[in-house]
């Protein structure tokens, strides 16, 4: 492999010759920041970038025009029109320039714990919802564990399904719940177990796992279900069952992205 | 295989003499750096060319559930909660140690079945074996696993047909952390120390390498979180060693028995040398009454008064 280069002449873990960062190399964006007005770092041990009576030259590559000096009085942020960094998004988010929390639009706990009297700043006002697909969302009363849907190593997509080597890897769709949940339900690892949303269900096999703890939130235990997406359809896998049944048609108020991380679900044992 | 480099056969004493003086090899395996990805597996299926069956999930992310005759290394998966609770997702690839001290060589009953070579690596010759599986029995790793198809015993051969031409296994090729590295013994023992001494730097106090003394080391060692308690890692044994079993087998009943086998035979050959062949004595030469006329049943008789052709018998038999 070409650049394996690890030399960090400056001794700040800065390794220009190893691989290839986006763009131009450059390590840190917005790096003339690390200089005062007049150029000199800020930092001696931090020191990325410097005027060096020419030119602009350092341990990086530096994010601005090399030529321009410190007197010129160009701003480091050159990628915003005002040339300085943002506290706020002025008029990107459709939700408004400030960063704020909603709850997805199936919360497990009902309302958004920042604003509990306002039920219009619960989810995200700004959210893609069709109008036919109010009807379509559960509430915790009926569907009271957080779902939410991922990938494995093993697989990529609904592709890999057809690989052997990958099909021998990970066979079966499964999905996985915390010991808490399984030992409420009287669920063992390797049971058959179905998870349902108000718009379908699955049929998996239980992994019991330390890894996924029951969350507090809003003094109130939310239990999670992991459901890993790669069967359904066909395949040289066990066949499964498809695990965007669960999920809600809704899109993110800015990426338009589906919910598919966060949606309630209900578990049974088989 | 490297048959020119062969400095142990099983079922033997004999040692042929080896051409070239070869370094000794060893895979190390950085469970501290291991993800989990199953790439070693999936490479080692493509290498070797074997494809297990498409199994089940049991409620876990192993799979396949254990190695088989198809599967020759395997990830296995812990979840181990410190004193501290903090959790940990320990994750070791499991498959043949290349044990300087063989079991499996030692139990073996069949001639250069098994064959180690100058480097370290161990490898199993189908051809020569017979499916006896004392192999299985012998190994302090529980690694080799008998085909249902052909009945002869396979593992990990440390890809040793990619070694002999200077290239790293598939899986130390494949992995993309670079949890398994590859080289002489030497050199990754140096790697594993300076290894150890990042871990203890993040708190793991027990850091160490996996090397066990009780099989003379391994061509496949460890770096692990927790060298002091190594059955964490889905039982892997603290003080691996040869089931005395085949200590006794090979080393104490085997002479003993072919020292009886041995005397036997001694013993045999002076009883023919002072005593001479048993003699059965045949009871048709004494005893026989000269005056019982036997008559031939061969013989075909002529009865003249009947004019036909009798055939003689025991009941048949007119005389004239």
């Amino acid at each position: 492999m070409a650049r394996r280069d690890n030399s960090d002449p400056f001794g700040m873990h800065q390794h220009q010759g190893w691989a290839w960062a986006w763009p131009n190399n450059r390590r840190i964006l917005h790096n003339r920041a690390s200089a005062d007005v007049q150029g000199k770092p800020w930092d001696p041990k931090k020191r990325l970038v410097w005027w060096n009576g020419k030119v602009w030259t350092g341990t990086d590559v530096p994010d601005f025009v090399a030529t321009s000096a410190p007197e010129a009085g160009m701003n480091p942020f050159i990628m915003n029109p005002e040339g300085v960094a943002r506290f706020f998004a002025v008029d990107k988010m459709n939700e408004g320039p400030f960063p704020e929390h909603y709850e997805p639009f199936e919360t497990p706990i009902g309302i958004n714990p920042l604003h509990p009297n306002n039920k219009q700043a619960t989810s995200n006002p700004a959210g893609r919802v069709f109008d036919s697909v109010w009807d379509t969302l559960g509430v915790a009363k009926d569907f009271p564990y957080a779902g939410t849907s991922y990938r494995l190593t093993e697989h990529f997509h609904y592709w890999s399904k057809h690989c052997t080597l990958n099909a021998i890897a990970q066979p079966e769709q499964f999905v996985e719940i915390g010991e808490a949940l399984a030992k409420e339900k009287g669920i063992v690892a390797g049971d058959r177990v179905r998870v349902s949303s108000k718009r379908g269900f699955i049929e998996a096999v239980a992994v019991v796992t330390k890894r996924i703890r029951p969350l507090q939130v809003n003094n109130q235990v939310v239990h999670q279900i992991g459901i890993p997406i790669h069967w359904g359809f066909t395949g040289t896998t066990r066949n499964g069952y498809l695990a965007n049944t669960l999920v809600p048609f809704l899109g993110d108020g800015n990426s338009q992205t589906p919910e598919s991380k966060s949606f309630l679900v209900n578990l049974e044992k088989v | 295989m490297a048959i020119q480099d062969v400095i142990a056969r099983s079922a033997t004493t004999t040692v042929p003499s080896s051409v070239r003086q070869l370094e000794e090899v060893a895979k190390l395996i950085d469970t501290t750096k291991c993800i989990g990805c199953k790439a070693c597996q999936v490479a080692c299926s493509e290498w070797n060319e074997l494809r297990d069956e498409v199994g089940h999930n049991h409620g876990t992310y192993d799979n396949p559930q254990d190695l088989s005759a198809q599967t020759w290394t395997l990830m296995r998966f812990t979840e181990h909660e410190t004193a501290d609770n903090n959790l940990e997702w320990l994750i070791r690839k499991d498959g043949c140690m290349h044990c300087a001290d063989l079991g499996c060589l030692k139990a073996c009953p069949s001639l250069g079945a098994i064959i180690k070579h100058a480097n370290g690596i161990v490898d199993f010759n189908q051809d020569h074996c017979i499916g006896c599986g004392y192999c299985i029995t012998g190994c302090p790793f529980n690694i080799p696993r008998i085909s249902q198809k052909d009945h002869k015993a396979y593992k990990c051969t440390l890809c040793s047909d990619r070694v002999s031409v200077g290239l790293e296994p598939a899986c130390v090729k494949t992995c993309p952390t670079g949890a398994i590295v590859f080289g002489t013994k030497a050199d990754m023992k140096t790697h594993a120390a300076e290894r150890v001494v990042d871990l203890k730097s993040r708190g793991f106090e027990n850091a160490g390498l996996y090397d066990p003394a009780g099989v003379g080391g391994t061509h496949v060692m460890y770096v692990l979180h927790h060298a002091d308690d190594p059955k964490l890692y889905a039982g892997l044994p603290l003080n691996p060693e040869i089931s005395p079993l085949v200590g006794l087998w090979k080393g104490v009943t085997k002479p003993l028995g072919l020292l009886a086998i041995g005397l036997a035979v001694l013993a045999g050959f002076f009883h023919y040398v002072r005593i001479g062949p048993q003699r059965e004595e045949d009871p048709h030469q004494h005893g026989k009454d000269p005056d019982v006329h036997e008559v031939d049943p061969a013989v075909h008789v002529y009865d003249p008064r009947g004019a036909q052709p009798v055939q003689s018998g025991p009941e048949g038999e007119r005389r004239p």
